[in-house]
Parts: C-alpha cells; sequence; structure tokens
C-alpha cells in the first residue's frame, strides 16, 4: 500500500483526506504541524506528503525547503495545499521541488486524481519493494 | 478638638499644592476643584489631628482612590470586553471576510545578544498566517553570534536598500537577504539599544504598518491576522496592542505554543494574575475611554506614518513603549488629528517571565523609571484639558498610579503603625490603610480572573481557575508589596542616576 | 481621637468584598466544570457528524446515514460543522451537502441564529448560509443588512455577494451604510468581488451621492475589478479637492494600467502632495507611457524619499528609455538625491551601475 503523508494544522482537513485517501486503498498519517511533518517523513518514508502552506511554527514551504536539502527525503514527492491569499507562494513552492499544488477551497476528487498521478493506484506500490507501513 | 480654623488650615495645605501644579494652566476651573476636593476630604475625617493625621489621611485618601480606580477598571474592561473588542470569530471565517484587504506589515524584530534563541524565533515568525508581511530583525551591535547564526541558518548574502533617514539612529553596516527566504531581511548595525534599533527598522520598512516584537517571545499564528483588524475597519487607527500572556509552564513545539499551562513556580504564577489584572484589565479599561497610554513593545502595530511624524522612539529612554504612545497622542491632539488606538484581548504574544527575585527586580525597577521618565518629559500634558481624557484621565491615573502611588503606599504601611504606637493616631487608620494595601486588592486580582474567565477562558482546565484564584489571594499579600519596593528602588534610580541611561538600555536588552 | 466612620467602612468594604470574590470564583470553577463535561459531548458529537457527513459527501453513504444520528438539538452543531467543510471543499460535494442541510432542517436552524443569536453567532451564520442559494435565506441575509452590529452587517453583505444575490445595489449600499464600518476595506473587497458584471452599476453609484468613505471604496473596487469601462469616469477625480479622493484615483487608474489615463497622470505627477505623488508615480509605471519619463526624471529630485523611490521604481518598469536615464543618474560619480535612488533601486534588482 501506498503510504500517505498529510500535514496540516486544520484536523477538519485531516479528517477528509484520511476518509477519502483511505477508502482508495492508501495508508494515511497524519502531523499537526511542520516539525512533526518532517520528524515522520524521515522516519517513516511515506510515498507522498500532502502539505500544508500555513502552519504555525515551521511552515509548509519551509518544511518543504527542508525536505528538499535532505537526501533522505529528496525523493518523496510533494502537493503543497495552499490557501488563496498565498498564491504569491506557489511559484516559490514549485522552484522549491513541489510536484504539485492545490488551492483551497479544493474539490476532493481532483486532489486524489492527482496524487494517483504521482504515486498511482492505492493498492499499487508504486517501484521499491514492498514495506510495511504505519 | 479640632475647629474652623483646623478646617480651613488643611484647605490651604491642599489647595497650595495643587495650586502650583495647576496655576499653570491658567484654568480656574481646576482649582474650584481642588477647592471642593479637599474641603470634601476634611469634612469627612472629624476630629484629626493637624499634620500627622492630614499626612495618615492623605495617604489613606489616595489609597480610596487609587483603589476605586482600579474597581472602575474592571466594570469598564467588561464593557468593553462585551461591546467593543472585535468579534472573536473563527480565524478561517476571519480570512475568509477580510484577509484579502489588510495592509502588509513589516515586523521589526530588535536583537540583542541572542545568538542561542534568534534562528528558532525567526523561523517561527516566518510561518506567521499573514498574506503580506516582511521580517526586519535590526542586531544592534551583538557582541556574541547573534548575526553570524543568522547568516549561515539563512542563507543572508548582503543586499542593497535604498531608504529615507526618517528617524535617527547609528549607522547601519550592512543589509542582509536571501533569496530564499523572500521575507526575511537583516540589517547589522552599531549598537544603540533598543530604541535606536527600532528607529532603524522603521527606516527600512516599506509597508504602511509595522509591528514591535521582542525577539525571545511567541506570537500565537493568528495574531497579526487579528491586531491588523481595527486599521482595517478604520482608517483612524493608528496603533493597536496585543495582549501579552507568561509563557511559562505551557509547551512549546517548534516556536509555537502547543499548549497552554500554569507556571510551575511561584514568582511566575503571581505574574500570571498580575498580567491579568494589570495589563490585560486595566488596557482594556483605559482602551475603552480611548486613555490608552501604553502598548507592550513586545507586541504592538503602528502605523509608520504617524511614528514617523512624532520623530520615532526616543533615544535614552527606558521605557520607550510608553514614551512612543504618550508622543503619538500628544501629537495628535496637538495638531488636532482624529485618531484612534486599541488595545485586543486576543492577539497574543507569550513571553517568558522571570523567575528569580532579582530578574524580576530589576525588570520592575527599570518599568518604574521608564513609566516616571515618560510622565516628567511629558508633563505639560498631565491633568490639562487641552489635551483632553488623555491628559486628564490617562496622566491622572499615572500621577496616582506611577507618581504618587509608590512612596505613599510604603510610606503608609512604615509610618502609620509608627504613629499609632505613639499614640499619635487611632488604630482605625492603621486597620483602614492595611486593608486598602492588602484586603481590598484580592477583590481585584480575583475580579480581573472572573473576567478573563467569563470572556476569554484561555486556561484550559478547572484545576487551572483554583490554582489561578489561590494565586490571585496570594499574590496581595507580599507579592504586591514587593514590587512596589522594586518600584521605589526605580523611583530612586529615576532620582539619581540619569546618567547610567545607556548602559541600563542595553541590560533591558538583555534576557532574564 | 474620635474614630470615622468612614474609615470602619473602609475596613468592612475591603473585607467583605475579599469575602466574595473566591466564592465567586467558585461558582466560575463550577460552571467551567459543567461546560467542559458540555463541551466534551459536543466534540464527541461533532465527530461523529462529521464521520457521517464526510461519508455523505463522498457518495459512501446516504443522507439517511447522517439523519440517523442527528439529533435535534445537534443541529445547530451540523450546521456549524457543515460550515466548515464547505469552506474546505467546492464542486459536486459542497453542492451535495448544500442540498442536505435545506432536508435535514439544518437551514432553519441557522435562520433562527441569524435572527435570534448574539453577534458571534449571527456572523457565524451568515456566513455558513453563504453556499445556500435558497430565497428564504437571501431575504434573511438582506435582512441582517440592517444589523445593529456592523461586524455582522459585513458578513451578510460578504454572503450575499457570495451568492451572487446582489440584485439592487443601491438597497444593498443602503443597509451597509448605517452607523459604523462604512470605513472598512472589508467593503472595498466586497463591492470588488462583485466583479465586472456589475461595473455598470458600480459606476451608477460612483455618479450618486454617498459618503466620502465609500466612494473611496467604490473607485479602488472598480480600479481592482480591472474593467475599462470604469477609467474615463474615474479620471476626473484626479483633480478632486480631496487628497484622498486624488490618491485613490490615481491608484484606481494604475490597476487599470490604460493609456486614456494619461493626461490624468501626469497632472498628478505635478500634485502639490507628495501622498498624490508616489500614487502617480506608481501609476504611470503601470500604464508604462514612455511620455512619464521626463516628468518621472524631475520627480527623482523630490523632497519627499517615498515620491524619489517610486519614481526610480517606475523608470525602471519604462523599460529601455526608463531604465537608461535611471543608469545615467546612477554613474554620477558624486550623486545627489536622485543619482542615490537610481543606484539603490538598480542595486536592488542586481542591476550595477
Amino acid at each position: 500500500m501506498s503510504c500517505i503523508l498529510v500535514a496540516d494544522d486544520d484536523p477538519l482537513i485531516i479528517r477528509l483526506l484520511e476518509h477519502r485517501l483511505r477508502h482508495r486503498g492508501y495508508d494515511v498519517i497524519s502531523a499537526p504541524d511542520g516539525e512533526t511533518a518532517l520528524d515522520l517523513a524521515i522516519r517513516e518514508k511515506p510515498d507522498l506528503i500532502l502539505l500544508d502552506g500555513m502552519m504555525p511554527g515551521l511552515d509548509g514551504f519551509e518544511v518543504l525547503r527542508r525536505l528538499k536539502e535532505n537526501p533522505e527525503t529528496i525523493q518523496i514527492p510533494v502537493v503543497m495545499l495552499t490557501a488563496r491569499s498565498q498564491e504569491g507562494d506557489i511559484v516559490n513552492g514549485l522552484t522549491s521541488g513541489a510536484a504539485d499544488y492545490m488551492v483551497k477551497p479544493f474539490i476532493p476528487e481532483e486532489l486524489i486524481a492527482r496524487i494517483q498521478r504521482i504515486v498511482g493506484d492505492g493498492t499499487q506500490v508504486p517501484g521499491g519493494p514492498q514495506r510495511n507501513a504505519g | 478638638m479640632p475647629g474652623v480654623a483646623d478646617f480651613w488650615a488643611l484647605i490651604e495645605l491642599y489647595t497650595y499644592v495643587l495650586w502650583v501644579y495647576v496655576a499653570s494652566y491658567a484654568s480656574e476651573f481646576w482649582t474650584y476643584v481642588a477647592l471642593s476636593v479637599s474641603g470634601i476630604w476634611a469634612y469627612i475625617l472629624p476630629g484629626v489631628e493637624p499634620f500627622i493625621v492630614y499626612l495618615s489621611a492623605t495617604i489613606i485618601g489616595l489609597g480610596v482612590l487609587q483603589n476605586l480606580v482600579y474597581l472602575f477598571q474592571l466594570f469598564l474592561a467588561y464593557a468593553e470586553l462585551r461591546i467593543n473588542t472585535p468579534l472573536q470569530m473563527d480565524s478561517a471565517l476571519w480570512r475568509l471576510l477580510k484577509s484579502d484587504v489588510t495592509m502588509p506589515i513589516s515586523l521589526l524584530v530588535p536583537a540583542y545578544n541572542e545568538e542561542t534563541t534568534i534562528v528558532d524565533s525567526v523561523t517561527s515568525l516566518m510561518a506567521l498566517h499573514y498574506p503580506n508581511f516582511e521580517i526586519i530583525v535590526v542586531n544592534d551591535g551583538s557582541s556574541d553570534g547573534t548575526l553570524a547564526k543568522m547568516l549561515e541558518a539563512f542563507d543572508l548574502k548582503p543586499t542593497s536598500r535604498s531608504f529615507p533617514e526618517s528617524v535617527s539612529h547609528k549607522p547601519i553596516r550592512g543589509l542582509y537577504a536571501s533569496p530564499r527566504y523572500p521575507k526575511l531581511f537583516v540589517v547589522d548595525k552599531a549598537n544603540g539599544g533598543k530604541s535606536d534599533a527600532l528607529n532603524a527598522g522603521i527606516n527600512l520598512s516599506r509597508f504602511p504598518l509595522f509591528c514591535t516584537i521582542d525577539a525571545d517571545s511567541i506570537l500565537e499564528a493568528d495574531a497579526l491576522l487579528r491586531a491588523v483588524q481595527p486599521f482595517v475597519d478604520d482608517p483612524k487607527v493608528v496603533a493597536v496592542g496585543g495582549t501579552i500572556r507568561i509563557a511559562n509552564g505551557c509547551r512549546i513545539h517548534a516556536g509555537a505554543v502547543t499548549e497552554i499551562a500554569l507556571p510551575r513556580q511561584i514568582l511566575p504564577l503571581f505574574q500570571t494574575v498580575e498580567y491579568l489584572r494589570a495589563f490585560l484589565i486595566a488596557r482594556l479599561a483605559w482602551s475603552r475611554l480611548k486613555t490608552l497610554l501604553i502598548i507592550s513593545g513586545a507586541f504592538g502595530v503602528f502605523k509608520r506614518q504617524i511614528v514617523v511624524e512624532v520623530g520615532g522612539y526616543s533615544h535614552g529612554t527606558v521605557g520607550e513603549d510608553i514614551e512612543i504612545i504618550v508622543k503619538i497622542h500628544r501629537h495628535m491632539r496637538e495638531t488636532k488629528t482624529e485618531y484612534r488606538m486599541h488595545f485586543l484581548p486576543e492577539p497574543v504574544c507569550w513571553t517568558e517571565a522571570p523567575t528569580t527575585l532579582r530578574a524580576l527586580g530589576r525588570q520592575r525597577s527599570r518599568w518604574q523609571r521608564g513609566a516616571l521618565e515618560t510622565f516628567f518629559k511629558h508633563k505639560r500634558m498631565a491633568l490639562n484639558p487641552r489635551y483632553g481624557v488623555v491628559g486628564l484621565l490617562g496622566f491622572g491615573n499615572s500621577l496616582l498610579v506611577d507618581v504618587l502611588g509608590p512612596p505613599l503606599e510604603v510610606l503608609g504601611l512604615i509610618m502609620l503603625p509608627i504613629f499609632w504606637s505613639l499614640g499619635l493616631l487611632s488604630a482605625t487608620y492603621v486597620a483602614a490603610f492595611y486593608s486598602l494595601s492588602f484586603v481590598f486588592g484580592v477583590f481585584i486580582s480575583v475580579g480581573s480572573l472572573f473576567l478573563e474567565e467569563l470572556e476569554l477562558r484561555r486556561y484550559p482546565r478547572a484545576r487551572d481557575l483554583i490554582i489561578l484564584t489561590l494565586a490571585a489571594v496570594a499574590e496581595n499579600f507580599g507579592y504586591r508589596q514587593m514590587n512596589n519596593l522594586w518600584r521605589i528602588r526605580g523611583y530612586w534610580q529615576f532620582l539619581t542616576g540619569a546618567k547610567s541611561w545607556g548602559h541600563m538600555t542595553r541590560a533591558g536588552f538583555s534576557k532574564t | 481621637m474620635a474614630d470615622s466612620p468612614f474609615l470602619a467602612s473602609i475596613v468592612l468594604v475591603s473585607l467583605a468584598l475579599a469575602g466574595v470574590s473566591p466564592l465567586m470564583m467558585m461558582g466560575l470553577v463550577i460552571n467551567r466544570v459543567v461546560s467542559d463535561r458540555r463541551g466534551r459531548r459536543r466534540d464527541a458529537r461533532r465527530e461523529v457528524l462529521i464521520g457521517r457527513m464526510l461519508d455523505f459527501t463522498s457518495g459512501v453513504g446516504t443522507m439517511d446515514g447522517l439523519r440517523e444520528v442527528l439529533l435535534p438539538k445537534d443541529k445547530a452543531l451540523l450546521g456549524e460543522a457543515a460550515g466548515d467543510l464547505m469552506r474546505l471543499v467546492r464542486g459536486v460535494e459542497r453542492e451535495r451537502l448544500t442540498g442536505a442541510l435545506q432536508d435535514l432542517g439544518i437551514i432553519a436552524t441557522l435562520l433562527a441564529q441569524l435572527k435570534g443569536g448574539d453577534r458571534k453567532h449571527r456572523a457565524a451564520a451568515c456566513a455558513n448560509l453563504s453556499f445556500s442559494p435558497d430565497p428564504a435565506v437571501i431575504g434573511a441575509l438582506e435582512k441582517t443588512l440592517g444589523d445593529p452590529n456592523y461586524e455582522v452587517r459585513l458578513a451578510a453583505a460578504r454572503a450575499l455577494a457570495d451568492l451572487g444575490e446582489i440584485k439592487s445595489l443601491s438597497r444593498f449600499i443602503e443597509g451597509l451604510e448605517i452607523g459604523a464600518g462604512l470605513e472598512s476595506r472589508a467593503i472595498m473587497s466586497i463591492l470588488r468581488d462583485l466583479g465586472a458584471n456589475a461595473v455598470p452599476q458600480l459606476l451608477n453609484e460612483l455618479d450618486r451621492t454617498h459618503a466620502d468613505a465609500f466612494k473611496l471604496h467604490l473607485i479602488e473596487a472598480l480600479g481592482r475589478i480591472g474593467d475599462l469601462r470604469a477609467v474615463a469616469p474615474i479620471v476626473p477625480f484626479v483633480s478632486h479637492a480631496s487628497v484622498e479622493f486624488r490618491a485613490t484615483a490615481l491608484r484606481a487608474l494604475g490597476f487599470l494600467g490604460d493609456n486614456e489615463a494619461l493626461p490624468a497622470v501626469l497632472r498628478g505627477l505635478g500634485d502639490e502632495r507628495w501622498e498624490v505623488r508616489t500614487q502617480a508615480a506608481t501609476c504611470a509605471g503601470r500604464i508604462g507611457a514612455v511620455l512619464c519619463v521626463s516628468p518621472l526624471k524631475s520627480l527623482l529630485d523630490d523632497a519627499e524619499w517615498w515620491v524619489r523611490l517610486r519614481a526610480a521604481e517606475a523608470l525602471y518598469m519604462l523599460g529601455d528609455r526608463g531604465q537608461e536615464t535611471l543608469l545615467t543618474l546612477a554613474r554620477d560619480p558624486d550623486p545627489g538625491p536622485a543619482g542615490k535612488t537610481a543606484r539603490h533601486v538598480l542595486a536592488e534588482r542586481n542591476k550595477a551601475a
């Protein structure tokens, strides 16, 4: 199973994404802030990371920057989920190595389609050997 | 037995003192007020013996007045919380409503010898939820590695920025920025104290609003969004202050307060109650009367243009955050410009409180000195009708609390029992004063906590409330009186140590 | 020494108040314990409702599944949770949820909140109703434009604008114009979000009598909408007697960036007030008219630093001719204010002199 890390300080988003992604057969882990997201990314090596742009402490763009600096996590594709007022930062995000981005409010189906395009169906394993997630 | 002669002697004594003060404004009205106040006072204290009793009566009278002011503050604060403060909407809702019309803000972060915390502080400031802001860190000639740490962590390179010499400050040694952190801008300048560092930040900022922040305090993620609200709603707003709360005991993770809890040490716990009483409630009350005289330097948002008009922060002051507000009031009143200042209960800045008596005492002496400096520097505003409510109520309160309060309270606590033991005074006087000094405050402290719980509810557990109530009672027996002694020391430093300003400014910067 | 009853009363009052206060606090502590329990129950209920709501919107569950767990007293809670979710998602899921709210009677609950709640609830109800284009909702929101609290009025206006249900702009404006809050920039953003379709109506309002604050919002909103029909009607405001109008008009013309405004911009560059000159300079840069190079160049010697900066930035934006002017000034070995500003502006853009 592909494992997806969702980092967002809004618990409702986490619930929403967990709900949708699990139904598609993905394994989901979540982080309420940037620091935890970084820790989990290194420890759990998820297949994809969904990052909120606005998080207290370390914001999403900084987390992205650090993920892309770390050889252990540089390969993990990152999708940014940002508020409209951060549109200026989107370019910044893409040049820092985000695989894709979406603006809130979003269409959940569209988000899932984009995720599938990057990591494939939840039940398949993208490249690499089978691993135990969770 | 006191006769009519004593009565008139008393009136003469009081009016003479007040005359000297009031006469400079040549306002007959105030003379009459002074006359009637002293007359009434002499009347309700029958059987007074001259001088000793006059003195004691004056001390008690001012104590009563001070406590009435505190009581009045509670009512005003309640009204302000209920009616006037912006809606505490969910930040998601709020963002929807107004965030796309917020003005850009420059965060000014003066830093002096902050090498251990500066990188974390700046990182967490960059994560604030706000559409358009820049962070200007001003390294005020630190002698440690503050600048080097930043240069390394944020990959900063020398840069150039045109800026006006709107307000004065020590020479700038270098400007740094990084393409990777477009929001961050670092100024390196010769040491000149906090006012000087802020002035440099003001000159370099290019946004209509700036926000002052202490390098070692923590802003809540939506603090700027909330603090900007009055500016968005009313172009006449020139400054907005937020609430300072004590971070000791809270769980802090990655530069953000993740769990609010009470301090586990007694001194910070007392300060928690004190911050509610003296900063939250008092400032809400004065804000309601349009008489706010202080916005804490740890978190205040200002209209840049107005601060430039008043010449920026004054050099050589220890209370630059009080002084700038008074200067703005003065300027706006003198130019007869309509303006507003607000204090908001909800954007919160968390700050680490001193945990030792030494550090706390130093801080309090400094605050007292700052208050006195500002009062006497702008004394022409005091009780001067030309400055409206600010001159009458604001400065009147400052006269009562900052100028007369500390010496009179100490005098009362020491002298009244002595007078009594010498048989010069009845025990009732002593009892009255001691109840004012110790007991009445219990109601004020607990009342402040009451309002906090009724309207803001920041402390998560019911158990916290019980602890806070105990602390609110206990702080009146010892802690407040100790504070008074520190204030007296500040008084002394103010009267004698004018020359040690420069040095003290630096001390004020260092961490406790 | 006679005792004064006044002094004795100080002691008594202090003791009484000090005695009462811990008791008052105990009342609040008990209140807190009760409300904490209620809060935990509420959170648990919210979790259940959100679970079913997510099932329903994704098509995994049905509306009956949601109805099944919905207690009558939880309707307000569901209204709030649904609002939160609808602000996150759009498309089919949002529509599905909007329909369900009607059927489950949540809309009625929110309407009741709009009428009878405190200011916080009224404002929240406005926001949560802003996804339901129901005639009853629109009627209620229109009525709320006359709410005594201006933040609630703004929330209602925002909801109506989001619903695209502003039929008569005049009526809409009348509702907003009572009491405080007219100066809020939130009004500008609402007017702006009415979009290009509303431009004729907005221009119509520009001709009518309104408070100055409101007209300023109108001008800025028209500028930000970016519809060129607004250029000609805004131009006269560049000669207005008030500084705010002149500056705002030039700002708006800057957003519009149309050549037709050029004579007005040239007039603005020579305005007596620096606040207007800075706006005019920025506007000139945005329009990109080479005609402005020489007046902008003379503004580089302006007494006000902001005018110098904006003029230099504008010259930079004017392309080769403007940048050439800056470079020449910057090469001056002993630069005056103009040369210094040129140097800095070039350096900030990594162009050495």
